[in-house]
C-alpha cells in the first residue's frame, strides 16, 4: 500500500464526515430528527470505498453537528434552559455536559447508520475492494 | 457470511436505536425527538437578544389588536371590541402557558392516564367519580346560554386554538416533548372545567368522615369540646355587631335523627385538597390611608407551582380597562382592578360538600333505597384511554344526591357503606359571568350584582372604589342547613336529610364602609353567632386576629405599609403557645444543646424570619407535642382528625386534666409537663440531627423549611428550591414548604392610583425563557413590581415590544 493510498483513505474519512454534516444539517432543518438515519446510510453506501472506519466517521459527523448546533443555541440562550434540563440526568450540572451528551446521542445512532450503509455497499463492490487489497 | 452477519448486526442495532430514540420508554422521553437540536428541547431555548413575539395575521380577528409587552412580559392588550380582546387573551396566554392549561384541565377531567399511563388511572377514576366533568358540562350549558359569557369564552377559545394551530411539533412547549404527547384543540368546555378545578381546590376539603368517626369513638359532647363551632375569641369577617338580614323566613326542618348514626368506622377518604389553601384580603378606607383614598390588598395562598397558577394581563377595549391576575385557561381577570374599582378574593372555607350513605337493593346496584321505596339509579359509563394500555371503563352511579363516588368496586371506605356526594361544585352556575361583570364594575352596586353570579367556590370578595367605598362579602351558593347538617355523614335513605334550599344571595354576610375603617378576611368564620343561618366549615384562627390587630392600629397608611403586612412573619400561635410551654416545663437536668435551644427560644420575638433558628425549635416542639397529645387519633387506616393548634389551645385551657393527655400505650400516667418535656427533647434531637445531615447549610428557618416552587410535572429540574423566605402556615406571610402567597397585590384604584404586585414565578411557562422564574427573588424578599396600567395609545418607557395583529 503506497503512502498516497493511505493519505487518500484518511482524506476520504474527513470528506465523508463533512458531507454527512452538511447534508444531514440541511435535511434535519426541514425534516424530523430520524431523517439523519437514511442520510447517513446513503452516505455510507455511496462514499469512501477505502475507508475502514465508517462508524467513527458517522459518529463524529453527528457529534459535531448536534454538538455545535446545541452549543450555538445555548450561547444565544445564556444556558438558561440547558442548566435546567441537565438536572434531569445524573451528570455534572452544567451546559457543556448537556451539549456533549446531545452530541454523543446523535453520534451513536448516526455511526451505526453509516456503518450499515457502508457494509451494504461492500456486497456490491466486493471485487473492486479485493483488487485494491 | 461474516459480512452478512456484520450487516445484519449493524442494521439491527440501528433499528433498535431508532425505536428507542423515537419512543418513550418508562419515564425516559424519546431520545432522538427530545435531543434533536432542530425539534427537541433545544428548540425551546429562547434567544436572549431577539423578540419572540412578532405580529401575525389572525384571520378570526374583526379588526387590528395591539399588544404591548412590558419589561416583565405582561401583555397589555388593546382591542377595538370585546371579541377581539378575549380572542387575544386566549392567544397570548396559550403562547405562554399552553401545557399548563392542558394539564390542569386534564386533572379536573380525569385524563392524566391518557398521557402518563396506567399509574395515574386510579387518580383519574377518582376525579371522574367526584363528578367534576359532570358538573362542568352542566355549568358549561349555562355559560353558553348567556350571551355575555358565551361571547367571552368562545372568543377566548378561538384565540387559544389560533395559537395551537400555528404550532409545528418543534414549537410545542418543552413538557410535551418530555412527556411525548401533542396539544389538542381547546374547547369552551375546558374553560368550564378549569373553574371546577378551582372549585375542587377551594371547596374540596371537608371533614365529614373524620367528624363521624370521632363522634363515634368519643361521643358528640367530647367532639364539641375538641372542635367548638364558635370559639370564644372569634374575630369574624363581618365585624361583630353588624346586623344581618334574613329575607328567607322558611328555616330548614331538622330531621329526627341522632348523630353520628350507625356506621362502622370509616376509612381515610380520597386525597383532598389542602385546607391551608387560604388567603388574606383587606381594604382600608381613606380615613386610614395617607392619600385619603382606599387601598385594597389580596394574597391568595395556594400551592407554589411552576408554571405559576397566575398570569398577569391588562385587558382594554371600549367599555373595559382592567388589570390583574388571570388563571390560564379562563378568560377575564380574577383578582385585580379597573379604573373605578378594585377587588380581591379569599376562600370562604364554608362547607358545601356532603356525603350521603347509599343502600342499593342488590348486587346490580340499579336501585337505591329512599323513604322505604326503591328508586332507579342513573348510570354513567366513563371511558379511560390509558396510554400504553387498553380502554378502561368505569360505571358511575348517580342517586338524587349526586355521584356515588365511594363504592365497593372502587376505594371502598368501609365494609358496608356506599357513599354519594352532594356538592355545589356539581350545580349549574356561571362564575365566568360574575368575573366578567366584576371586571367592568364601576361601583358598589355593580360589585354586588356581579358577585351574585359567583356560586362555587364561595369566596370573601373584598372591594374598594375610587368614590371611597370599601366592602366585603362572604359570597357563594351556601346551603340552608339545619343545625349540624353537613358536619357528619348523612343518611341517604331518607329525604329528610336532603338539602332544603340555599341561603338567598341577599342574606350572604356583607358589610359596606364599617365604622372601623377597614374590611378584612383571612379564611376565618364569616360571622359571629348572630347570623341567622347555620353553617360549618374549616376556618382560620390566627391570621385574621393578627391582621385585624395590625389594621386597627393603622394611621396614614401607604402601600408600603400594606406590603409589610402581607409579608408579616409574626407567629401568633407561637406567641401564645411558647410562654405556656416554658411555664410548664419541669425543673430537671438539661443537656448542652437543650440549654442552647432554650436560650434561643427565650430570646425569640416570635417572628418566623428567614434567618432565625428559634422558629425551628418551636415548630418541632409544637408538632411533637401535638402528635404525643393526640396519639388517640392515630388509628390505622381510619379517618380521624386532630384538633388544630388553636382548638388544642382552647381545649387545654378548659380541660387541663383531660384524659387525652395520658398515653394509653404506656403503663405510667403522662401529665402535661411530662409531654411538654418529652416533646422539647424530641425537638432538640431532631434539630441536632438536621444539622448533622446538612453540614453545608446554615441552621435557619428558611433552610429548614425549604420553600420550593415545584414544576407541575414534579421534576425538580424545572423547579426552584431552598428559597430564602420566612413565614409559615397560620402566619400572615403564609409561606410554608410548598404553599404560600401565590399572588400579592396592593392597589389604590383610580387614574392617579398606585398599583403593586408580584407572584412566585414568571410570565413565561417556558423553562428556556428568562421570564420563567424572574419574579421569585423579588417575591421571596417581600418586594413588589409597579404594575403598568396604561391607557390606549399611551407610551411607556417600560414597554419593550409592541406587536400588532391584523385580521
Amino acid at each position: 500500500m503506497s503512502q498516497l493510498t493511505i493519505r487518500k483513505r484518511r482524506a476520504w474519512f474527513w470528506y465523508r464526515m463533512l458531507i454527512c454534516i452538511v447534508v444531514s444539517a440541511a435535511v434535519q432543518y426541514v425534516s424530523p430528527w430520524w431523517s439523519l438515519i437514511p442520510v447517513a446510510m446513503l452516505i455510507g453506501f455511496l462514499t469512501a470505498p477505502k475507508n475502514k472506519s465508517p462508524f467513527l466517521a458517522g459518529f463524529l459527523a453527528m457529534f459535531i453537528l448536534w454538538g455545535a448546533w446545541s452549543f450555538y443555541i445555548d450561547l444565544q440562550n445564556d444556558s438558561i434552559l440547558s442548566e435546567r434540563v441537565i438536572r434531569l440526568f445524573p451528570l455534572p450540572s452544567n451546559a457543556i455536559s448537556l451539549i456533549v451528551l446531545t452530541g454523543f446521542l446523535g453520534g451513536l445512532i448516526n455511526g451505526f447508520a453509516m456503518l450499515t450503509g457502508d457494509i451494504f455497499r461492500r456486497f456490491f463492490l466486493l471485487e473492486e475492494e479485493k483488487y485494491y487489497k | 457470511m461474516g459480512r452478512l452477519l456484520k450487516f445484519v448486526f449493524s442494521l439491527l442495532v440501528t433499528g433498535a436505536l431508532f425505536w428507542v430514540y423515537q419512543h418513550k420508554t418508562g419515564d425516559i422521553p424519546p431520545i432522538g425527538k427530545f435531543f434533536s437540536p432542530a425539534q427537541g428541547f433545544w428548540h425551546n431555548a429562547e434567544k436572549q437578544n431577539s423578540i419572540t413575539y412578532s405580529a401575525a395575521q389572525l384571520k378570526d380577528l374583526k379588526s387590528s389588536v395591539t399588544v404591548q409587552f412590558d419589561d416583565r412580559l405582561v401583555p397589555h392588550i388593546f382591542a377595538k371590541n370585546e371579541e377581539d380582546l378575549y380572542f387575544m387573551q386566549g392567544y397570548i396566554t396559550a403562547q405562554n402557558r399552553l401545557w399548563q392549561m392542558d394539564m390542569q384541565t386534564r386533572v379536573a377531567s380525569g385524563r392524566l392516564s391518557e398521557i402518563i399511563g396506567p399509574k395515574l388511572l386510579e387518580r383519574d377514576r377518582e376525579s371522574r367519580r367526584l363528578g367534576l366533568s359532570w358538573g362542568a358540562s352542566r355549568s358549561h350549558a349555562l355559560m353558553m346560554a348567556n350571551p355575555d359569557s358565551r361571547r367571552v369564552i368562545t372568543s377566548y377559545c378561538n384565540g387559544v386554538n389560533a395559537w395551537i394551530s400555528s404550532l409545528k411539533p418543534a414549537d410545542y412547549p418543552l413538557e410535551y416533548k418530555l412527556l411525548d404527547f401533542e396539544p389538542e384543540a381547546w374547547t369552551t368546555m375546558k374553560s368550564a372545567l378549569l373553574l371546577k378545578y378551582m372549585a375542587n381546590m377551594l371547596t374540596g376539603y371537608e371533614t365529614d368522615f373524620e367528624m363521624t368517626n370521632i363522634a363515634k369513638l368519643y361521643g358528640i359532647e367530647t367532639l364539641n369540646q375538641l372542635f367548638p363551632e364558635f370559639p370564644d375569641s372569634l374575630d369574624p369577617v363581618i365585624p361583630k355587631g353588624t346586623l344581618f338580614s334574613q329575607s328567607d323566613t322558611l328555616l330548614p326542618v331538622s330531621p329526627d335523627t341522632t348523630y353520628p348514626g350507625k356506621f362502622a368506622l370509616l376509612h381515610n377518604p380520597y386525597s383532598r385538597p389542602d385546607p391551608a389553601y387560604g388567603s388574606n384580603n383587606w381594604a382600608i378606607s381613606g380615613s386610614k390611608s395617607a392619600s385619603g383614598k382606599p387601598i385594597l390588598c389580596n394574597d391568595p395562598h395556594l400551592g407554589l407551582n411552576l408554571p405559576s397558577i397566575w398570569y398577569e394581563v391588562q385587558l382594554n377595549a371600549p367599555g373595559i380597562n382592567t388589570y390583574g391576575a388571570t388563571i390560564p385557561g379562563s378568560p377575564c381577570v380574577i383578582s385585580g382592578f379597573n379604573e373605578k374599582v378594585a377587588w380581591g378574593i379569599t376562600n370562604a372555607s364554608t362547607d358545601v360538600k356532603d356525603w350521603y350513605t347509599v343502600t342499593f337493593k342488590d348486587k346490580s346496584k340499579s336501585q337505591y333505597l329512599m323513604d322505604s321505596a326503591w328508586k332507579p339509579v342513573r348510570k354513567l359509563i366513563e371511558v379511560f384511554r390509558v396510554r400504553g394500555g387498553d380502554l378502561v371503563f368505569d360505571t358511575i352511579r348517580f342517586t338524587e344526591h349526586g355521584p356515588v363516588a365511594y363504592e365497593e368496586s372502587f376505594n371502598k371506605r368501609s365494609e358496608t357503606v356506599n357513599m354519594a356526594l352532594r356538592w355545589t361544585a356539581h350545580d349549574i352556575s356561571n362564575e365566568m359571568l360574575a368575573i366578567y361583570q366584576l371586571n367592568k364594575a364601576e361601583n358598589h352596586a355593580d360589585y354586588i350584582a356581579a358577585t351574585n353570579h359567583f356560586d362555587c367556590p364561595g369566596q370573601n370578595f373584598v372591594f374598594a372604589a375610587t368614590n371611597g367605598d370599601i366592602a366585603i362579602r362572604h359570597n357563594g351558593k351556601f346551603v340552608k342547613r339545619w343545625n349540624q347538617q353537613g358536619r357528619f355523614l348523612l343518611d341517604g335513605t331518607s329525604s329528610s336529610t336532603l338539602w332544603q334550599g340555599f341561603v338567598p344571595d341577599s342574606d350572604n354576610p356583607h358589610v359596606l364602609n364599617p365604622p372601623q375603617g377597614f374590611v378584612s378576611s383571612a379564611n376565618q368564620h364569616p360571622t359571629d353567632q348572630t347570623y341567622p343561618y347555620y353553617y360549618t366549615g374549616s376556618y382560620d384562627y390566627y391570621r385574621n386576629r393578627r391582621l385585624n390587630r395590625l389594621l386597627k392600629d393603622l394611621r396614614e397608611a401607604k402601600p408600603a405599609d400594606m406590603m409589610k403586612i402581607q409579608n408579616d412573619n409574626y407567629n401568633l400561635y407561637a406567641s401564645e403557645w411558647l410562654p405556656y410551654f416554658v411555664a410548664l416545663l419541669p425543673e430537671t437536668q438539661y443537656s448542652t444543646s437543650e440549654k442552647d435551644a432554650m436560650r434561643e427560644l427565650k430570646g425569640w420575638t416570635f417572628f418566623n424570619d428567614p434567618d432565625v433558628s428559634a422558629a425551628i425549635y418551636f415548630q418541632l416542639w409544637i408538632d411533637s407535642f401535638m402528635s404525643k397529645l393526640w396519639d388517640e387519633f392515630k388509628v390505622d387506616q381510619r379517618a380521624l382528625l386532630t384538633p388544630s393548634y388553636f382548638e388544642t389551645w382552647s381545649y387545654l385551657k378548659r380541660f387541663p386534666e383531660s384524659d387525652f393527655i395520658d398515653n394509653k400505650s404506656t403503663t405510667q400516667t403522662e401529665t402535661l409537663p411530662f409531654l411538654i418535656l418529652q416533646s422539647f427533647r424530641d425537638a432538640v434531637k431532631t434539630a441536632d440531627k438536621w444539622q448533622l445531615e446538612n453540614p453545608s447549610k446554615q441552621f435557619t428557618w428558611a433552610n429548614f423549611k425549604n420553600t420550593t416552587v415545584l414544576h407541575l410535572s414534579q421534576q425538580l429540574a424545572f423547579s426552584v428550591s431552598e428559597i430564602q423566605t420566612g413565614g409559615n402556615e397560620d402566619i400572615l406571610n403564609a409561606t410554608s414548604s410548598r404553599k404560600g402567597a401565590s399572588w400579592r397585590m396592593v392597589v389604590s384604584p383610580g387614574s392617579d392610583g398606585e398599583f403593586w404586585g408580584v407572584y412566585p414565578g414568571g410570565q413565561s411557562g417556558n423553562p428556556g425563557s428568562k421570564h420563567y422564574v424572574d419574579f421569585i427573588e423579588q417575591w421571596a424578599k417581600g418586594k413588589y413590581f409597579q404594575l403598568l396600567f396604561l391607557q390606549p395609545g399611551e407610551k411607556h418607557k417600560r414597554i419593550q415590544h409592541v406587536a400588532t395583529y391584523n385580521p
